[in-house]
């Protein structure tokens, strides 16, 4: 993922920074690492997502404790106040996790128009 | 255009004439001998530029021209050290050109603004690699804004600005380096054309202010007669120089010049260089016999 990102870089500002006199170490520490940086947040907020779910799925299937397991066990208690609590804070805290990402985002890279959006 | 009162773009008031002539008194800026570039491609080997002869001098505004294809992109390219040649000479001022370096400036036709910094930070990319420390940097750089008229934006990030803004700030971000030639490849080609005109006219306003010479790529008629002293003309397969021709278009330059007998008669001979008649589609009477074949929806008549 990293390596795919890293081709997004668009090579005319390289180019650019080349003919304003950037040498190889400049060019990676001021074009490079700052020109990917944006992409490789973006990819973070996505690989959190799906850790997420791959979470909720693994709980279901093994483990003998964690929140999937305390939804299934009290399902069958048929004590469904306390199932669809389980539910909801499993939503929530996957929803706050990307919410808090998109405002550090926001925050730590002011450039970006997509970032300005969320 | 008609033929009836157009001058030779060849003839030059006595005032164009001396211009040209203290011009080429001026030292040699960039100069390019026997220049040669060769692409191998899987269909085979292509030819971009042949045999490349010119000068510039300095404060001097030349602009290339040619027809899509001929290698003006490759030969800017060059010149900026972006590209290799195959063989043949690039100097500035005397010494042979290797590599990309600040002493060349460069404006693309894309905008190459890096998004993740500030106006003022985006021109200061280059003083700061040059060793000045930052605050001396920031106070050159708010100059070059300045000249550009964008001292309300330097705070803005590249987003936020329009695209004759974005050229603007490319446009300081070159200069602040005080490069010998400024080179620009199509630099005003995706502006539409009121800000066109308006970047054009700041250009020129630029170029008459400050010790540049440069070197600009267009393949729009108007634009080359209305900036250059000198064009270079291209033709395709393989680009060659056509023609190197003396504007006779007195400077200071004005709009109201664009309908002037020098600069129509100039643009005709351009006309005649990059779009010669033989090449353009004829309709011939066969043709027009098919095309009156096609039924007609007779309920509205024909107003021939
Ligand atoms: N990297 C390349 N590899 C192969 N051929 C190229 C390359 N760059 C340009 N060319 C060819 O060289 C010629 C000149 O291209 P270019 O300089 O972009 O022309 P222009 O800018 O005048 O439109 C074209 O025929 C183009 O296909
Ligand atoms: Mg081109």
């Amino acid at each position: 993922m990293v390596s795919n990102t890293t081709r997004k870089l668009d090579p005319s500002l390289l180019e650019a920074a080349l003919t304003l006199g950037a040498k190889r170490i400049t060019l990676l520490f001021r074009v490079v690492v700052p020109g990917i940086i944006t992409f490789l947040f973006k990819d973070l907020r996505i690989l959190l997502g799906w850790a997420w779910t791959y979470l909720i799925v693994a709980e279901l299937i093994g483990t003998s404790s964690g929140i999937t397991w305390f939804i299934t066990q009290q399902a069958r208690y048929k004590n469904f106040d306390n199932v669809y609590a389980a539910i909801m804070i499993i939503g929530i805290i996957g929803l706050t996790t990307d919410l808090i990402l998109a405002r550090l985002g926001k925050r730590m890279f002011p450039w970006e128009k997509e970032m300005a959006k969320t | 255009m008609t033929d009836l009162e157009l001058p030779s773009y060849l003839d030059q008031t006595d005032a164009v004439q001396d211009r040209f002539t203290r011009l080429k008194q001026r030292p040699v800026i960039l100069e390019v001998n026997n220049l040669q570039k060769e692409f191998e491609t899987p269909q085979g080997q292509v030819v971009a530029l042949n045999d490349i002869n010119f000068k510039t001098h300095r404060r001097e505004f030349v602009c290339v021209i040619g027809p899509s294809g001929c290698g003006k992109s490759t030969l800017i390219r060059i010149l900026a050290g972006l590209e290799s040649k195959t063989s043949g000479k690039v100097l500035l001022d005397g010494k042979e050109v290797t590599g990309p370096g600040p002493d060349r400036g460069m404006v693309f036709q894309g905008y190459t603004l890096f998004p993740w910094l500030t106006v003022k930070r985006n021109v200061m990319f280059g003083l700061e690699l040059a060793g000045r420390g930052k605050s001396i940097a920031e106070d050159e750089a708010r100059q070059w804004i300045e000249l550009v008229g964008l001292s309300k934006f330097e705070n803005s990030y590249p987003h936020q600005l329009s695209g004759g803004m974005k050229q603007r700030v490319a446009i300081a971000r070159a200069l602040a380096n005080q490069p010998r030639i400024l080179l620009m490849d199509e630099p005003f080609g995706a502006l539409d054309a009121q800000t066109r005109a308006k970047m054009q006219a700041s250009l020129m306003e630029i170029w008459k202010n400050i010790d540049i010479t440069i070197l600009f790529i267009t393949h729009d008629l108007d634009e080359a007669v209305y900036l250059a002293d000198r064009i270079l003309v291209l033709k395709a397969h393989p680009g060659e120089v056509q023609e190197l021709i003396e504007v006779p278009v007195p400077q200071p330059r004005t709009q109201e010049q664009l309908l002037s007998p020098e600069f129509l008669a100039t643009k005709k001979r351009l006309e005649e260089l990059i779009h010669p008649p033989e090449t353009e589609v004829e309709i011939n009477e066969d043709h027009m016999n098919m095309v009156r074949m096609v039924p007609v929806d007779d309920e509205v008549g024909s107003v021939f």
